[in-house]
């Protein structure tokens, strides 16, 4: 059994004050393995805030370097980080913020061919990635081996989250049938900001069971507006990603 | 012909006709939008884009792909 040192007691103290997250959510939270997909606005941002709470072990892939024009927004990585690897970066920062967490990184672009065995071992799988076709390989790994699938993505001012439970949730084929065409984004570092908090949290609340989860919600955040919004979404009886499961 | 409200991701509002019959998608093809870059929903639910067009109201949501 996974116990909490002094340190953590201490450490962790603001968050074992909330109603139902106590010593057993922080074990909860210390013995688990969450998997981000990117570290650029989104990872950079969700890894923080799962770092800082004290998750045990964060697995993070990325097969990108920094540039100057990704210092808007991917705030782990620093004007003199220019050129690393994101991964470097990444590692090197989280260990700073929290040394009790153990943070494995891995320079590799995700493919059908890899994605089954680095995902295998994760609690939980967190979307950093910033196009479609590598989200529904995600997904696919997320739905056959029953590993939750946190969504998160952005656009300018404009952000979605969603949380998807394999078996019962929709899936993200199943919200997004269609990958829209690759695009160079615009986007305001604050956006990821956002919405890249809400996966943490997401991910936190499904780790130690508190909370209700965007099962089945899409949150739609406007920041042009300053508005929040959600959907209700179904599952699709034809996805072709989730349908087999959603049968047996 | 059936008369429908369509709020588009950018809060413009118009209200349109379409033939009885016709789906979400060809109403967006007429609407000079590419289904592929958008969900169509209506009282907060996501509708398929193959389901007949139903009197009322919808929202296009644009599919964003940032990270």
């Amino acid at each position: 059994m996974v116990k909490l040192t002094d340190s953590d007691k201490k450490r962790y103290d603001r968050q074992m004050m909330i109603s139902g997250f106590g010593e057993e959510g922080q074990r909860k939270l210390k013995r688990s393995r969450v998997f981000i997909a990117g570290a650029g606005g989104l990872g950079s941002t969700s890894s923080v805030f799962l770092a800082v709470a004290g998750v045990g072990h964060l697995k993070i892939v990325d097969d990108d370097r920094i540039e100057l024009s990704n210092l808007n927004r991917q705030i782990l990585h620093w004007n003199r980080d220019i050129g690393r690897a994101k991964v470097d970066s990444t590692k090197e920062k989280l260990s700073q913020i929290n040394p009790d967490v153990a943070v494995e990184v891995v320079k590799t672009t995700m493919t059908e061919s890899n994605v089954f065995d680095l995902v295998e071992g994760s609690n939980v799988i967190v979307d950093g990635m910033d196009n479609f076709p590598t989200r529904y390989l995600l997904n696919r790994v997320a739905v056959e081996k029953k590993i939750p699938f946190v969504h998160g993505s952005i656009y300018g001012l404009e952000g979605r989250a969603t949380t998807i439970i394999p078996g019962r949730t929709a899936c993200l084929r199943c919200i997004f049938p269609e990958s829209p065409p690759p695009t160079r984004f615009p986007v305001l570092g604050a956006t990821p900001g956002v919405i890249a908090v809400i996966q943490a949290t997401e991910v936190i609340k499904y780790l130690t069971g508190i909370g209700r989860l965007l099962a089945n919600r899409l949150l739609i955040y406007d920041g042009e507006s300053m508005k929040f919004e959600e959907i209700s979404v179904r599952r699709n009886p034809d996805c072709p990603d989730c349908s087999d499961i959603q049968k047996s | 012909m059936i008369k429908i409200k369509v709020t588009t991701f950018s809060g413009d509002e118009k209200y349109i006709e379409v033939p009885e019959g016709s789906d979400y998608e060809s109403l967006l093809i007429d609407l000079g939008i590419n289904p592929e870059t958008v969900i169509v929903y209506r009282d907060q639910q996501v509708v398929p884009l193959d389901e007949c067009v139903e009197p009322g109201e919808i929202k296009i949501l644009r599919v964003v792909s940032g990270g």
